[in-house]
């Protein structure tokens, strides 16, 4: 009895469906998906004919989205996407937008989680209608979205991690643009200071088991060029509440230097078990993700003192600086306490200059391609923070290839050097004879 | 099968269901939806299309709730690593594809037989020793433990590492698109992302109907007799060790079907794709929506499906929260409150107050409505206000006059 009813179920569905279908013909046309036009996504077309919508551009309004951490296990950052909106809400004020058209910045919480990101880069592009993704923020997450926006035709600017994914071939994902330094670059750099400071040592690493540690190891190896011992590789999950085990094997493998890529909160937690539950004063050669304030807060002024990571951009305490007084104007703009000021909300508007220049570039009628060729276009573009040139082209989609380094020194971060540049260097290119020594910029130095 | 049978609502209901299934991925482009009437009072009525793709995520959802629910809410037996058995779901349909070519529709086939298999033997028979909070232990450590597995150099080759496997988006096979233009005169066709709701929907109802079975089946009510006393149904002739197999073999078949259609539907799938709080938070849906019943699995499902985008929302809807600095402060603190006020307002889910509601419809009156809800304040007041030092005696005087 009970199956025949369902018979009858499925048969009156498949009715209904050829009703269905047999009645909705005309609406075939609704169909096509408007981000699969070929006007949007055609190399040639830079200027949009005369009728034809771009998506996320309207005569008064630039729609940007992003998939980022509000909340979850790396929300420290969320001071980024905050701090974007803010300068993107005193550009709209203090000079109207960029080429008469405000920014609306329409931030996603992904929560760190793969495919919450996939439903909220789609919702961003099918729904909201967004022009570009701008500063997709972790790594594994902007891992499942990024073949989806090339597919989709969404130009994907300035993802905030520095995985070489982005970057190592822009021929096969020419739509996105990395911001930080690639990892592998900038641990080659590291691996480098290594090499000269600490000659017939030891060195030891720990690292995120995940493409981010990887790219590190791979760097740091290539920089260091086995003129010192590698006595420690040691691995972690993401989800690993500390880092102790690690530091105590590195400990007895007597390690004269220990590298730690990873991010805030485990690297802050590793130096501070190192040097008070173990007592030992081992130097610390960290990630530029966690070369940030909130690493000296967890870890404390004390205990971090001495441990050299890159950084990128002038710091907040520099005020002399003309870039750094605007940094404390939008601050102000934005009503964040002046000692909110960090190495991320000073990222934050780099990237977010980078953005508007960008979108400056692109004209007055911006198409998604017309953004590719205007990013494209910038070379040596300075950011009023930022302590070297960003340069793209065609074949180099990542802006920022000159690392310094910088030191903990009495509650601050100070940029110390040297510095190094593999501009216009490939990933897979890169070797330690890639790096040219160059000078610190002018009133870098405390 | 008389007419009066077609006629009956529960039938009516289901066939308005079938309909809005069916006709769901096209009703972006229909005059009354596609936005085109602004402002309803608070609300725009607009369903674009990326509802579509929502709708699919919401199907594989399905299958994971109530390969969940199964589990938990039917047989009693409590996992915290669900994540695991979706995520190796997942991966033997990518390898399966991407290494061996087999054909995708076999290979998520292939990796719920796997999983099923898998996961009734490795996990299932073990876990006939363990219970309660062992067994979630247990069962912990397999989402703990997947990632570093499928990162191991060894397997490399297949897994393809941290960097994860991808694939191209599903295009419908032209069999389907010619036989729709055959029947349509070439009106209708389906596009990738409609073709791909159709399966996944498909597939999903067709295993609700499945479990639907299932649970009314001899096996079905074994697993009911096991959540209830294990020394009961093993009185009643019950094999415990081979049911809690059972049990966990058709939930991670259902697991691996659905980890299967969520490799084809997001395209990629990497070993962070799902984490333990995945898994934690698959708990969660179930129990939100409602232990033990195929309508409590919808309810989770839909909130797997859509709480990122309630939660990115919610300095829009709630007064006073305007922006994303408070936003970030407050978010934990709502999300927890929301979820502690429905576990304490309905313990039996969203699923118990439909079927509260149904009860009272039938004419059973407010008495035949369940509201522990009320009841259960009431006490906690009570007990609250009498273990506050001085303050019983007030309270009971209080309660005679």
């Amino acid at each position: 009895m009970r199956i025949t009813k369902m018979l009858w179920v499925l048969g009156i569905l498949l009715a209904c469906t050829m009703l269905f279908l047999a009645a909705c013909g005309d609406d075939d046309g609704d169909d096509v998906d408007p981000t699969d036009t070929p006007d949007v996504t055609e190399p040639d077309a830079t200027e949009p004919p005369d009728g034809v919508d771009v998506p996320g551009i309207t005569d008064t309004e630039i729609v940007l989205g992003t998939h980022t951490s509000l909340t979850g296990p790396i929300a420290a950052y969320s001071i980024i996407p905050t701090f974007v909106g803010s300068y993107f809400d005193y550009i709209n004020e203090t000079e109207g937008g960029v080429n008469g058209r405000t920014i609306t910045y329409l931030v996603e919480d992904d929560q760190y989680s793969p495919p919450l990101a996939v439903d909220l880069t789609r919702k961003l592009v099918e729904q909201d209608g967004i022009f570009a993704l701008f500063n997709a923020l972790g790594t594994p997450n902007h891992l499942q979205v990024i073949d989806y926006l090339q597919d989709q035709g969404v130009p994907d600017m300035f993802a905030a991690t520095g995985a070489t994914e982005w970057v190592k071939d822009p021929a096969a994902r020419p739509l996105t643009f990395g911001s930080n330094p690639n990892y592998t670059g900038e641990f080659l750099v590291a691996g480098k200071y290594i090499s000269d400071t600490f000659p017939g040592g030891k060195y030891g690493v720990i690292l995120q088991n995940d493409d981010f540690g990887a790219d590190g190891l791979v760097g740091v190896k290539l920089g260091v060029n086995d003129t010192v011992e590698l006595v420690g590789e040691e691995p972690y999950e993401v989800t690993d509440p500390d880092l102790n085990s690690q530091i105590d094997r590195l400990r007895a493998a007597e390690a004269d230097v220990v590298v730690i890529v990873s991010t805030p909160l485990l690297t802050a937690n590793a130096i501070k078990h190192a040097r008070l539950d173990l007592n030992w004063d081992v130097p610390f050669i960290i990630s530029a993700v966690s070369m940030n304030e909130l690493t000296m807060l967890i870890a404390g002024e004390d205990v971090i003192e001495g441990t050299i990571g890159a950084v990128a951009t002038f710091m907040q305490w520099q005020e002399d600086h003309p870039g750094i007084q605007k940094h404390l104007e939008i601050l102000e703009f934005a009503g964040i306490d002046r000692a909110g000021a960090s190495v991320l909300t000073l990222y934050s508007q780099y990237v977010a200059e980078m953005m508007i220049e960008t979108l400056s570039r692109a004209g007055d009628n911006p198409t998604r391609q017309g953004l590719i060729d205007a990013a494209e276009s910038m070379t040596d573009w300075f950011c009023s923070v930022c302590l070297y040139a960003v340069n793209f082209s065609a074949s180099d989609h990542d802006p920022s290839q000159t690392v310094a380094l910088g030191e903990y020194k009495g509650g601050r971060i100070e940029i110390t050097g040297p510095a190094y540049t593999f501009e216009g260097i490939a990933v897979a290119d890169l070797t330690v004879d890639s790096l040219e020594e160059v000078d610190l910029p002018e009133g870098a130095l405390p | 099968m008389s007419v009066r049978a077609l006629l009956q609502p529960r039938f009516l209901w289901l066939s308005l269901l079938g309909v809005v299934l069916i006709v769901f991925p096209y009703v972006h482009g229909w005059p009354l939806f596609d936005g085109s009437i602004r402002n309803l009072g608070f609300f725009t009525l607009e369903i674009t299309e990326f509802r579509t793709f929502n709708a699919t995520m919401f199907g594989v959802w399905l299958l994971v709730a109530m390969s969940m629910n199964l589990l938990t809410g039917t047989s009693g037996q409590i996992s915290l690593g669900h994540a695991a058995v979706v995520l190796v779901g997942a991966y033997t349909t990518g390898i399966l594809f991407d290494e061996f070519g087999v054909p995708l529709a076999l290979a998520v086939i292939l990796a719920g037989v796997f999983t099923g298999v898998v996961g009734g033997l490795v996990i299932g028979l073990p876990a006939a020793r363990l219970s309660g909070p062992y067994l979630a232990i247990a069962t912990f450590s397999l989402i703990i433990t997947l990632p570093q597995i499928l990162k191991l150099n060894g397997i490399n080759s297949w897994t393809n590492g941290a960097l994860g496997i991808g694939i191209r988006p599903v295009e419908p096979p032209n069999l389907v698109n010619d036989f729709l233009g055959a029947v349509t005169r070439d009106a209708v066709s389906l596009n990738e992302r409609q073709w791909i709701y159709y399966v996944t929907i498909g597939t999903a109802v067709l295993m609700t109907v499945l479990l639907w079975n299932i649970t009314r089946s001899r096996i079905g009510r074994a697993f009911v007799a096991l959540r209830d006393s294990e020394i009961g149904a093993e009185q009643m002739g019950v094999n415990v060790p081979l049911y809690k197999a059972l049990a966990f073999g058709i939930s991670s078949f259902y697991a691996g079907i659905g980890g299967g259609l969520f490799f084809v539907v997001q395209t990629f799938v990497a070993p962070e794709s799902l984490r333990f709080n995945d898994s934690i938070l698959f708990l969660v849906a179930v129990v939100i929506g409602g232990l033990g019943t195929i309508l409590g699995s919808v309810f989770g499902a839909l909130f797997l499906a859509f709480q990122a985008e309630v939660i990115s929302n919610l300095p829009d809807w709630i007064p006073g929260l305007n922006n994303v600095r408070d936003f970030e402060r407050l978010s934990p603190v709502i999300y927890g409150s929301l979820l502690i006020a429905t576990i304490l307002t309905f313990p039996r889910g969203l699923a118990g107050i439909v079927q509260s509601l149904l009860s009272l419809r039938r004419g059973g009156g407010i008495g035949a409505m369940d509201l522990p809800a009320l009841s259960a304040i009431r006490g906690t007041l009570r007990n609250l206000s009498a273990s506050l030092p001085g303050n019983s005696d007030a309270d009971d005087s209080g309660k005679k006059e």
